[in-house]
């Protein structure tokens, strides 16, 4: 778990964190969002103490952040920028090694690791001997979260990571890092200034504004908040809509399948349908029938979750 | 009013002060030849039949002459380059430049002589055929460097080519090639100290008798002028 | 070949201006005597005049209609010529003149030179232009034992084992003073980046010892020099006087200063922030990051500033000679000093050798460690 409690930080004149109190559970993804300037990246890089704080603590495993040699908390803490930063005198294999290397590791486990991460993101092992400027951005962003995973950190701190890549990469690596995070269930602390990816990814979303958090709450359940007009303003009067991305025909029709239709996708066949009625089939070849008001009930049941 | 003053020389002060220590070496040497001689024994009736303004007369001169002659000839190059647009005629010009730089201007020096003799001509063919690298390269992409859409809009008034050469490109490239001078003028004074080698003039004059003759007064009396001269020169061309 | 043209026009030009029209030597009966101009029709005969030209006119049109043929096989006997020219002109003899075969000499003209450059601007369009070049150099050198009557052979003939020991003088002194400057350049550009307020008198010293002219510097040099070595007369014993090899040392190492400090202070600039980001994210000491991000990023800016420091030495070092620093420099300012512009030569030609043969070597290492680096490398990033 990561707790923060009363965090200012401080830019000359201005307050770019305001007395910020967080608590982030283990296993979660939680994403940071606001306009710029909100604060969000200071936050996540106070951290791993990439900025010092003026006031306030973060409690990481248990112990204050500060009371870990830098380099030691670093090194257990997964990073993942923007604009990659990957080594371009290292190849592919050498910059995902970096950490376990001066961990220590040995050499067949860094070598298994590598290779799982690399099937993990869905990159071909041929590459592991590529230098980085022969990659494309998409390619190299998921070498870089890769590298962040590489000695298999409990938390991952991820700054605007898909922010470089073009659209239809961008959902791809959205997609696949969804499953990731399914599978490993790493503690993730995720800024980005895009909503809908924020709504996509997030156990819990943080909307911030001027150095304040302004709510703190799962996806669905972020109704309460939306009386405040920033938040609003924010995630757009269509939050419903988007809300609806989220969620998969699978798991509204309970079952365990493997289909890449949502929710969302059902309502745009149903503004189109004359009947107002959209016919699906499950696993089992049954039809079900989904109105209008069925959407409206489900996420008021999420919700309540 | 006073500090607006004080605040435009700012930048100006390091080249007064060569100024002013140059003036002062070249013109005030005579009369201090005498306190210099107390740590620097040497004979010094012997210092130098010629006086130093007059070096530094012989000095400029050399430099001058062969600078200003790399210049017209590195303009017309320069010019011919851009009106032919030829690739190859600039990698061409360029590429034998470069080779002439790679050779050290005392070996062009000494190559100089079985043309022209000993004296003053070959040092000013050697540096005549140095400058003209750094002053070429510059109006080449000087003129090279000029903004498409100039060239269009001069080329939609109506002028030839070589107006727009005349009127338009060369005076943008202008600063381009002042550069390009001013980095031939100070290596070629650099260079010109060698010319007393092949009995040219100039202010390497006193330094050769000196080494010469084991006279630390003869050396430091033409070295530490044209030390200030290159400083002097590299500084007041901006 | 379209690409070219100009070049092979010009290089075909000055051939056939240079066969035709130009001295290519002069026949001189003893070192200082004035030299009786060669024609070429003059070393080659009436016959072989007329052959060469024919040839040459031939090799034109096979330039001009056959060029795949011509860049094959005919280039490569292009570069036998020079040396061909020179043994044919080293066996001059002229009708009714009284002289020792053992004093006389040829010494090279303008027809010879530009019939090289000549020869030189048609191979550059070629496959494997620097290749051939130099095997055309090289091939000079081989055959020197055939032109004995060159006095440019005479010459090293005379002083053969000098000339040597002279070459290698000129070579150490040129390479060790920069590598003496490594170091320091590397820390004092790493200075200049670190402490920005440095920086303008890091570069303001530095920059005095490359605009100050190099005779000036070496001879200001020779003052404290002597005053120490007479002060503490066992560095004389350690040869470091005020003539000699130290005072040149000491002006060639702060002149190589200048292009280390200025392409590692530029190398460093130019590193990646995002790349230093992560490494300390990652968890890298600042040591770490020195020696795994820093280091390798920058090594070609500084590969490229040592390159520059060497080769600029090689010529500098010529002044060298005038301060009893041997060398090449000693040969050049010894011929001069007697008139004898043969000896002028010798010395000449192996410092523009030198220089371009370090500057090909230095590029063929350069490419095979960024190519190991794998960094996008820039050319026009050098700082000279």
């Amino acid at each position: 778990m990561i707790k923060i409690s009363g965090l200012s930080k401080h830019y000359g004149e201005t307050l770019a964190l305001d007395k910020v109190d967080l608590k982030i559970m283990d296993g979660e993804c939680v994403v940071l969002i606001g306009p710029s300037g909100c604060g969000k990246s200071s936050l996540l890089r106070s951290i791993n103490r990439m900025i010092d704080i003026d006031e306030g603590e973060i409690i990481v495993a248990g112990k204050d952040n500060k009371t870990y040699p830098p380099q030691e908390l670093r090194r257990k803490i997964g990073y993942c920028i923007q604009n990659v930063g990957l080594f371009p005198h290292y190849t592919v294999y050498e910059n995902i090694a970096v950490v376990p290397r001066m961990e220590k590791w040995d050499e067949t486990r860094i070598k298994e690791r590598v290779e799982f991460l690399m099937n993990l993101t869905g990159l071909p092992l041929s590459y592991l001997t590529k230098k980085p400027h022969e990659l494309s951005g998409g390619e190299a962003q998921r070498v870089g979260v890769c590298r962040a995973l590489a000695a298999d950190p409990d938390i991952l701190l991820m700054d605007e990571p898909f922010g470089a890549v073009d659209p239809m990469t961008r959902i791809k690596i959205q997609l696949a890092f969804k499953n990731i995070q399914k599978e490993l269930k790493k503690t993730v602390v995720f800024v980005t200034h895009d909503v809908e990816e924020a709504i996509l990814l997030a156990d819990k979303l943080v909307v911030m504004q001027e150095g304040k958090i302004l709510g703190y709450d799962a996806p669905e359940a972020f109704a309460k908040h939306m009386e405040e007009d920033f938040v609003r303003l924010f995630l757009g009067e269509d939050y419903p809509v988007k809300l609806l991305k989220r969620h998969g025909i699978d798991d509204y029709l309970k079952q365990d399948g493997d289909s890449s239709v949502t929710l969302h996708e059902i309502l745009g066949r149903l503004l189109k349908s004359e009947t107002g009625v959209v016919e699906v089939t499950d696993t089992q070849n049954k039809i079900h029938e989904i109105r209008f008001e069925d959407l409206t009930r489900y996420l008021r049941e999420e919700e309540r979750r | 009013m006073k500090t607006r003053i004080v605040n435009d020389l700012k930048p100006h002060i390091m080249t007064l002060i060569y100024l002013v220590l140059f003036l002062v070496w070249v013109f005030g040497f005579d009369s201090f030849k005498e306190t210099l001689a107390i740590w620097f024994p040497g004979r010094i009736d012997l210092v130098s039949r010629t006086t130093l303004p007059v070096l530094t007369l012989q000095h400029l001169q050399i430099v001058l002459i062969s600078t200003s002659a790399a210049i017209l000839v590195s303009l017309i190059l320069g010019m011919l380059v851009h009106l032919t647009q030829s690739d190859e005629l600039e990698s061409l010009v360029l590429g034998l430049a470069n080779i002439l730089e790679t050779i050290p201007s005392a070996a062009i020096i000494a190559l100089s002589v079985p043309l022209l003799g000993y004296g003053n001509a070959p040092v000013l063919l050697a540096l005549w055929l140095y400058a003209i690298l750094p002053i070429s390269r510059n109006v080449m992409v000087g003129l090279r460097g000029v903004i498409p859409a100039v060239q269009d809009a001069a080329k939609g008034v109506g002028m030839t080519p070589l107006q727009r050469l005349l009127k338009v490109e060369m005076p943008l490239s202008r600063p381009m090639i002042l550069a390009g001078i001013k980095t031939a003028l100070v290596i070629n004074i650099s260079a010109a100290t060698i010319g007393a080698t092949v009995g040219a003039g100039g202010l390497g004059v006193p330094i050769i008798a000196g080494i010469r003759t084991y006279d630390p007064l003869l050396v430091l009396q033409g070295s530490i002028a044209v030390i200030l001269l290159a400083l002097l020169s590299e500084r007041a061309i901006r | 070949m379209k690409t070219g043209r100009i070049t092979t026009a010009a290089g075909s030009f000055l051939t056939l201006f240079a066969l035709t029209l130009l001295p290519w030597g002069e026949f001189k009966i003893n070192r200082v005597a004035r030299g009786i101009p060669i024609q070429a029709m003059g070393f080659l005969g009436w016959a072989m005049w007329t052959t060469s030209i024919v040839v040459l006119l031939l090799i034109i049109a096979v330039i001009r209609w056959k060029p795949r043929f011509f860049n094959a096989i005919l280039s490569w006997i292009l570069l036998f010529l020079p040396s061909l020219g020179l043994i044919l002109l080293s066996r001059y003899i002229p009708d009714g003149v009284d002289f020792d075969p053992k004093v006389a000499r040829i010494s090279l003209g303008i027809g010879f030179y530009l019939f090289y450059v000549g020869i030189l601007l048609l191979l550059s369009k070629t496959a494997y232009p620097k290749l051939k070049i130099f095997l055309s150099f090289l091939f000079i050198l081989a055959f020197a034992g055939n032109m004995d009557a060159l006095g440019l052979v005479r010459e090293y003939r005379n002083i053969e084992e000098t000339f040597l020991r002279e070459l290698s003088r000129h070579l150490t002194l040129a390479l060790f003073s920069a590598m003496a400057a490594i170091l320091p350049g590397i820390l004092l550009g790493y200075a200049a980046m670190r402490y920005p307020k440095a920086r303008e008198w890091i570069f303001g010293f530095v920059h005095v010892f490359q605009v100050a002219p190099t005779l000036s510097l070496l001879a200001l040099m020779m003052i404290p020099l002597t005053a120490l070595s007479k002060a503490f007369p066992f560095l004389a014993d350690l040869g470091i006087k005020g003539i000699g090899f130290a005072p040149a040392f000491i002006v060639l190492f702060l002149y190589s200063l200048l292009p280390i400090t200025a392409n590692t202070y530029a190398g460093l600039k130019q590193t990646d922030p995002a790349v230093l980001e992560n490494a300390v994210a990652l968890g890298m000491s600042p040591r770490q990051t020195l020696i795994n991000v820093w280091f390798p990023l920058t090594l070609p800016s500084i590969f490229a500033g040592i390159r520059t420091a060497m080769t600029q030495n090689v010529g500098n070092t010529i002044l060298a000679g005038l301060v009893g620093g041997g060398g090449m420099g000693a040969l050049i300012f010894l011929g001069l000093s007697q008139s004898a512009l043969d000896l002028v030569l010798l010395g000449t030609i192996p410092v523009v050798v030198m220089a371009l043969i370090l500057d090909a070597v230095f590029e063929v290492v350069e490419v095979g460690t960024v190519r190991k680096l794998g960094v996008d490398y820039d050319q026009n990033l050098r700082v000279e």
